[in-house]
């Protein structure tokens, strides 16, 4: 079955794994709420090294699933956003 | 357990559907009828007080956003005109419908509907639809899960038991359970409800395009799950530990693009307000 993004909190966080149509793997990183653009970030490997390259969510989004992206803003608008949903409760 | 019934066993032998009162019935054949007027639908709502009521208190609800008050059925009927009215005099009945479940339930249906009437507006290419018919389709969509709580609680909570158990979404556990799932009995209720096509089939295939009548109604039902699903998200699960179950096969049926959706959720989040009025108001 299809089930939400598997969210651990780290820090004020939250963070959860994502694969994106490209192929590519990594993670998604929630930090604040949805009007401030670097408050979800999609952070993917990038060259052998072992480094990371952090994109902000509205611009991967070409590259996700829409489930994805309901899954992340609703997410994000229950762990920062204003319009009283219930927080989302983390194992 | 097993499962016991089919549709039609069930509705012979355990489950009683609701009927329509008879003054809704009458202003959807006034509504219908091309020779009937707006003061025909005004007294046909005035005829039922409780009706004529319940229709005032949502027209001047911040749902509609009126600028002044309303304080006739009449000068409601002139301003929104006889389709709106139809649907909030229907609103206003399923409302009552409703207090049979649980409050859980009715806010999820509630903010469907909310959610349906965005889903609806942000997508007018595809649906021919007003938003007020759109809010029907959200606020329906589980009416199936009211009928199976009030005639067979055990069941339906062994059927949850079963979809927590083996992460199962709801649907496969009441079938497994029962025979029968919510949106077969509730596609059932609507038919018999003499709703429009569009929306029975929206309501037997929103976990299911398989389950659509025609395809007409696949677009439709799509986006009845999509809304259903981004309510279930949103934590406004009409089960405690929601599974948050959607099928593939809906986000493609239902046309959006995905650089669509956080204008979509950016109203949805926005309109929320408008939930808690509309269930106030439901009581």
């Amino acid at each position: 079955m299809n089930s939400a993004t598997d969210w651990i909190r780290q820090g004020a966080g939250l963070v959860g794994p994502i694969s994106l149509r490209n192929g590519s793997v990594g993670k998604v990183v929630l930090v604040g709420p949805r009007d401030n653009a670097k408050g979800a970030m999609v952070v993917l490997a990038s060259g052998d090294a072992g480094g990371a390259q952090a994109v902000p969510l509205m611009d991967a989004l070409k590259l996700m699933h829409p489930r994805q992206v309901v899954d992340i803003l609703c997410t994000q608008e229950r762990a920062f956003g204003e319009s009283g949903l219930t927080p989302i409760e983390l194992p | 357990m097993t499962a016991n019934y089919n549709i039609d066993s069930l509705l012979d032998e355990i489950v009683t559907l609701p009927s329509l009162p008879s003054s809704v019935t009458r202003i959807t054949q006034l509504v219908n009828a091309p020779d009937s007027s707006l003061s025909d639908v005004a007294r046909a709502i005035q005829a039922d007080p409780a009706l004529a009521i319940k229709t005032l208190r949502l027209v001047n609800s911040a749902y509609y956003g009126l600028s002044h008050k309303v304080t006739s059925v009449d000068h409601a009927v002139a301003l929104l005109g006889m389709k709106v009215i139809k649907n909030l005099a229907f609103t206003a009945t399923v409302f009552d419908t409703f207090h049979k479940g649980t409050g859980a339930l009715l806010r999820h249906s509630v903010s469907c509907g909310v959610a349906m009437r965005i889903l609806i507006a942000g997508h007018r290419e595809l649906h021919d639809m007003d938003q007020d018919e759109a809010f029907v389709f959200g606020l329906l969509h589980d009416v199936g899960k009211i009928i199976l709580e009030q005639f067979l609680p055990k069941e339906v909570e062994s059927a949850h038991l079963l979809s927590r158990a083996n992460e199962i979404p709801l649907f496969e556990a009441e079938r497994s359970i029962i025979g029968v799932d919510h949106a077969e009995l509730g596609s059932r209720l609507a038919q018999q409800w003499g709703l429009s096509k569009e929306l029975v089939g929206a309501i037997a295939g929103h976990h299911n395009l398989a389950a659509c009548p025609n395809e007409a109604a696949r677009g439709l039902a799509a986006t009845t799950a999509i809304a259903d699903y981004i309510c279930n998200m949103s934590g406004i699960g009409s089960a405690l530990k929601s599974t948050g179950y959607i099928a593939d096969e809906m986000w493609d049926a239902a046309g959006f693009a995905v650089s669509d959706y956080p204008k979509l959720l950016d109203e949805f989040f926005g309109s929320l307000d408008s939930v808690d009025e509309l269930i106030e108001m439901s009581s």
